[in-house]
């Protein structure tokens, strides 16, 4: 079964001892909600699998993102749980540096504020949540320029970390 | 004087929403001050941190952000702090120190955070606690082979 990870903004959002108390009453904190920001209804996830992307690639695409290169915390969860969440979704392009991490992207579609809070819930419940530290991070860009999977530019970025 | 300048700063914090990566007014408002007073601005910080007023999202952010300044005078005051708040009641402020001591990549941090892993509650941070031990590890293996 494919894993999907989702980019968060702070992984203490997502500590499961600080929620199990809502979630045993079938709620969950609002904190976590703020990582499911949508637009158009989509959420943006990527598909990880280590036969193709490894987590490593994708937080390192995704930690160019932002002003500067940073701690990157992540929720990453079975793709079970969209059906279970009863949540549609597409592979579509994502819109990163990495063109191997962008094949892996999947939106989320057609979801609403009830489906956002069972897909919050499960997470809590059922996947995981970490960081990587920007000191890898750095590294992982690093060995991205220097292989070329990664495009020259984001050399700016590091330089400035 | 100072302490009601990061008073009204806290404050102001607490209407931010922080992001790994991203760059906050509060983070660039602490900075300076931390540059500018020196262990005067860590102290002031340490009583918001202990107060019964802290925003704990807030007070994660300072402690991951001190570590950023490279100002020596303030570095034993700073680490006094980021030890401090590693048993802090706030699950968030330990995790803003934990990250706090990833972002000062200093070896003499790594028995300190041995120690913390061993009486740390939350298995997300005592995952990255020994995330951090390993940075460490690893940069004074590498300090080590350099003599």
């Amino acid at each position: 079964m494919a894993k999907l990870l989702r980019k968060v903004k702070k992984q203490n959002h997502w500590f499961k001892a600080d929620a199990v108390s809502l979630l045993e009453k079938g709620d969950v904190p609002a904190d976590p909600l703020s990582d499911l920001n949508t637009s158009q209804n989509k959420l943006s996830v990527f598909q990880v699998d280590e036969g193709h992307v490894n987590i490593d690639r994708v937080a390192r695409a995704l930690a160019l993102g932002p002003d500067h290169i940073d701690n990157v915390g992540y929720v990453i969860f079975d793709s079970s749980l969209l059906t279970q969440a009863s949540i549609e979704f597409n592979h579509t392009y994502g819109g990163t540096v990495d063109p191997v991490v962008n094949e892996c992207h999947i939106d989320l579609i057609n979801l609403s504020g009830n489906k956002l809070v069972k897909l919050a819930h499960l997470i809590l419940s059922e996947g995981e949540s970490d960081t990587i530290l920007k000191k890898r991070i750095k590294e992982l860009v690093e060995e991205g320029i220097n292989s070329k999977e990664l495009p020259e530019k984001v050399r700016e970025k590091l330089l400035k970390a | 004087m100072l302490v009601e300048h990061m008073r009204i700063m806290f404050e102001r914090g607490a209407s931010e929403f922080f992001e790994d990566g991203m760059d906050s007014d509060f983070a660039q408002d602490l900075i300076h001050s931390v540059i500018e007073h020196g262990s005067a601005a860590i102290d002031a910080l340490a009583e918001y941190l202990f107060s019964s007023k802290v925003n704990s999202d807030v007070g994660s952010e300072a402690l991951r952000r001190i570590a950023d300044v490279g100002d020596q005078r303030s570095l034993a005051s700073r680490w006094a702090l980021l030890q401090r708040s590693l048993t802090h009641r706030s699950s968030r402020v330990r995790d803003g120190a934990i990250l706090g001591f990833a972002a000062l990549d200093d070896c003499r941090a790594i028995e300190l955070l041995k120690v913390t892993k061993t009486e740390e509650p939350i298995p997300e941070l005592r995952q990255l606690i020994q995330k951090v031990i390993e940075q460490l590890d690893v940069k004074h293996g590498e300090a080590a082979a350099q003599g």
